[in-house]
């Protein structure tokens, strides 16, 4: 029987899972290459953790920054300070001779604490001594004259129609720098003009913290229609005395922006990302210990110095890359550090190109493992190239501040994973459950085959003749035992009496075994037997004659059958009988002498040769004697190591018996005993039939 | 399992070799069937020469005894040569010895079907083909 497969081949299973696998992977290799902005959150957060396990050393502080901090204002009085205060402050510190000064501060309106406001409400005599004094914006501005200065600018989202100074900028590969991808203010914000007019430079303090996080810091950035420099840039621009700041551009996006000699490399957008530190102490100096005198001069002398509000309620305060509440201020100066030091994360263009590269390894990797290997071992495979790119992106972030993004890789790797296991558990369930119903089906069929060849035997077995039919017959014993090799046999046997003087014996054996043989032995025992009806007694070979014709008639399968055929004269001893292709049955004498072959009366087996005439022959029993009648499953029954029983081991086993057990029955069980320990369990390939008539004489009793 | 044949004028001679038992009988048959068919060169006779046959079963009786009728049926003849002792005592016993003719080697089977056939096989010999 042979059991339809119960779907395709493996081969087509796996391959339709890797094809659904390999179309996933190819949607996640062109979505990490072209970046769209919703993936972005995964990608920073890992850039994140990279900053938070690494944070930036600080080696250099180019930067201070005076800190209108609690204490100050708990000395000075209360926020705003009049700008005479703000201008004494400037003065102070220019007199330390700073690289640069910038004050993070922004101041659009004159201020209202100027003498000559104070005016309204003041005596006149006091008016008049107020009136003698300067404006306090004029006194700030005088200062911030006097000083290597810049102010603030800050973005607004609505056009406010402020007029802004700002450095010259030179844009380099690009003709039209409204193109460029920059970040754009409708508005701005700057101080009022006398003050605004007195500066050096200007600078954009506004600080871009998406999702609440900084993280990238704009170089330029246009303001109300006007290239602004970053707070930070325009600072070391007039540190440097520089007269314009050149942004270089390569076709539509920014390449980087050069203070004097020095590049600095970035994003398309101008912007860059700056590899935070903690926040240090050391960068801040108290306001009034510099207006008190008591600051330390090293501090200030030749620094960039950023003049900011940090006191409470007062500063802007941004969460950093590092999860820490930092002031504005302190992160223009961690920029300042960072482009001193040339520590800048960078985030190369082909880096997405590489994270796609990387998607389409792991998963490819996923894909073709998944469906072939244990889980265990997909998921360890998956796991190690996941870590492998966990750690090149680590150690190109350690050794070089390159930014590569392994979270979206890893996470896609994970998700064709997860894919693939969940598709190919799936299939694999399919196809056991598949499998189970063939087994189920295979097991029905062959308990149904079982069932059938059972009742095949049943009927076979219940249509061979019992020794009991003869138990009333005293002059005759017959015994006989059939073993099929398989559920049914080929062999068969049959006796019974002709009429009350006449015993008709047959023994034969079908070529072939199994079903067929069965049904050919059914059909042939029935013909004999109808043959032995029919023939003139006691011809045998009349018999034989007739019965291999009627055989051969319909005998399509061409089946042929050895028989040895007999009728013995119950009163004389007389055997008639015709041997057709059998093997020579052996005579048993009484006496317990050695047992003797019967050759003659033979042709060849029955179907053979078509409308053969048999001959018979005929001998004359003595009483007690036995004729032992047996198919090849005896002579040719083999041992484990395959040598043969051989009718030689027959003979000899027959001249041992003693005279006295030489009953018909007990002859039958001696030949099968020694077969079986012969053979000793090897297991059967033939039929074995065994038929022992024995003649005890006309006047036996039983 | 290998089934040699050869054709001498109008006798084919066929070589089985090992056991022909339930295990290969179906290749015996399927070997030489063919050959006796109409229309091939066995028109005299079939010869199978078993010097190479240890054992055979009653299913690879069938195939002689199929192959017997066949060759009958034509007026050809089947004959068996070089049998080895057990091969004969199972011949003797189902008594294919009288449904086949039995010689002692080719030759001699060839001489008493064809003499056209053992003359081509002795020329072929002194070529030295087989």
């Amino acid at each position: 029987m042979t059991a339809a497969a119960p779907h395709d081949a493996p081969a087509a299973r796996i391959g339709r899972i890797r094809l659904a696998g390999a179309l996933l992977v190819a949607g996640l290799t062109g979505l990490v290459a072209l970046a769209p902005a919703w993936t972005a959150p995964l990608r920073e957060a890992w850039f994140d953790a990279l900053q938070r396990a690494r944070p930036r050393a600080v080696h250099t502080m180019p930067a201070t920054i005076v800190e209108i901090d609690a204490r100050s204002l708990a000395a000075i009085g209360r926020w705003p300070w009049p700008r005479s205060v703000l201008a004494d402050l400037v003065e102070r510190i220019a007199a330390q001779q700073p690289a640069a000064l910038a004050l993070d501060i922004l101041m659009p309106e004159p201020d209202p604490l100027s003498p000559e406001r104070l005016l309204r409400d003041a005596t006149p005599a006091a008016a008049a001594a107020l009136a003698a004094l300067p404006a306090n914006d004029t006194l700030l501005a005088r200062a911030l004259a006097a000083a290597p200065s810049v102010l603030a600018v800050a973005g607004m989202p609505e056009p406010t129609g402020v007029t802004l100074r700002a450095p010259s900028f030179v844009v380099q590969g690009s003709d039209d720098a409204a193109s460029l991808p920059l970040l754009r203010y409708p508005g701005a914000l700057a101080s009022v003009e006398p003050i605004n007019a007195a500066a050096a430079g200007w600078g954009l303090v506004s600080v871009d913290a998406r999702d609440g996080v900084v993280r990238r810091l704009p170089l330029v950035a246009e303001v109300g229609g006007t290239l602004v420099p970053a707070l930070a840039v325009e600072m070391v621009r007039v540190a440097a005395r520089a007269r314009a700041l050149r942004l270089v551009a390569r076709g539509a996006a920014v390449h980087g922006l050069a203070i004097g000699e020095a590049l600095v490399a970035t994003e398309p957008d101008a912007h860059v990302r700056v590899h935070f530190s903690p926040r240090h102490a050391a960068r801040f100096v108290s306001a009034v210990d510099v207006l008190q005198g008591r600051a330390d001069a090293a501090a200030l002398r030749q620094k960039l110095v950023l003049v900011a509000a940090t006191g409470l309620g007062l500063g802007d305060y941004h969460v950093t890359a590092l999860g820490e509440r930092m002031p504005g201020a302190e992160i223009h100066a961690q920029l300042l550090e960072s482009l001193f030091d040339g520590t800048l994360l960078r985030r190369p263009p082909w880096a997405a190109l590489v994270e796609a590269a990387a998607v389409a390894l792991l998963g490819a990797l996923v894909v073709w493992t998944t469906p072939l290997w244990t889980p265990r071992a997909a998921a360890a495979v998956a796991l190690g190239s996941v870590a492998g790119v966990l750690a090149v992106a680590w150690g190109a972030f350690a050794a070089q501040r390159l930014l590569l993004d392994a979270a979206t890789p890893a996470a896609g790797a994970a998700l064709a994973f997860g894919a693939m296991l969940v598709m190919t558990l799936g299939e694999a369930t399919r196809h056991r459950r598949a499998l189970e119903r063939v087994v189920q089906r295979q097991r029905e069929h062959a308990a149904r085959v079982a069932g059938e060849l059972d009742a095949a035997r049943r009927i076979q077995m219940a249509s061979l003749p019992h020794a009991a039919l003869l138990a009333d017959e005293p002059r005759v014993d017959v015994a006989a035992a059939m073993q099929t090799a398989r559920e049914v046999g080929g062999d068969l046997y049959d006796f019974f009496r002709l009429d009350g003087r006449h015993l008709f014996f047959l023994i034969g054996d079908v070529a072939g075994k199994g079903l067929p043989a069965s049904i050919f032995m059914a059909v042939s025992k029935a013909l004999c037997k109808s043959a032995a009806l029919r023939a003139g007694l006691p011809d045998a070979g009349e018999l034989m004659s007739t019965a291999n014709a009627e055989i051969s008639r319909d005998n399509r399968e061409l089946l042929f059958v050895s028989a040895f055929a007999g009728v013995l004269d119950l009163d004389t001893g007389v055997l008639a009988y015709c041997n057709a292709g059998h093997d020579n049955p052996l005579r048993l004498p009484a006496d317990g002498s050695a047992p003797v072959r019967v050759t003659d009366g033979d042709g060849p087996p029955l179907c053979v040769v078509d409308g053969h005439a048999y001959r018979g022959a005929t001998l004359r029993m003595q009483p007690g004697e036995a004729l032992c009648l047996v198919t090849d499953g005896v002579s040719e029954a083999h041992d484990r190591d395959g040598a043969l029983y051989g009718s030689a081991r027959l003979e000899t086993l027959l001249r041992a018996l003693p005279a006295g057990s030489r009953d018909a029955s007990a002859i039958v069980e001696a030949i099968r005993d020694g077969v079986a320990s012969f053979v000793r369990g090897a297991e059967a390939s033939d039929d074995l039939t065994v038929l022992v008539v024995r003649w005890r004489g006309r006047d036996a009793r039983a | 399992m290998d089934i040699a044949h050869h054709a001498y004028a109008d006798v084919v001679v066929v070589t089985p070799a090992g056991r022909l038992d339930h295990t290969n009988a179906g290749d015996f048959e399927r070997a030489l069937l063919p050959l006796l068919e109409p229309g091939g060169r066995a028109t005299a006779g079939v010869v199978l020469d078993f010097a190479g046959v240890d054992y055979i079963s009653s299913v690879g009786l069938r195939v002689l005894m199929i192959a017997g009728k066949t060759m009958r049926a034509r007026n050809a003849r089947i004959a068996v040569t070089g049998l080895q002792p057990i091969v004969a005592e199972i011949f003797a016993i189902s008594r294919f010895n009288g449904v086949v003719e039995i010689f002692a080697d080719v030759p001699a089977a060839l001489a008493a079907i064809s003499p056209a056939a053992a003359a081509a096989r002795a020329a072929g010999a002194k070529d030295g083909g087989a």
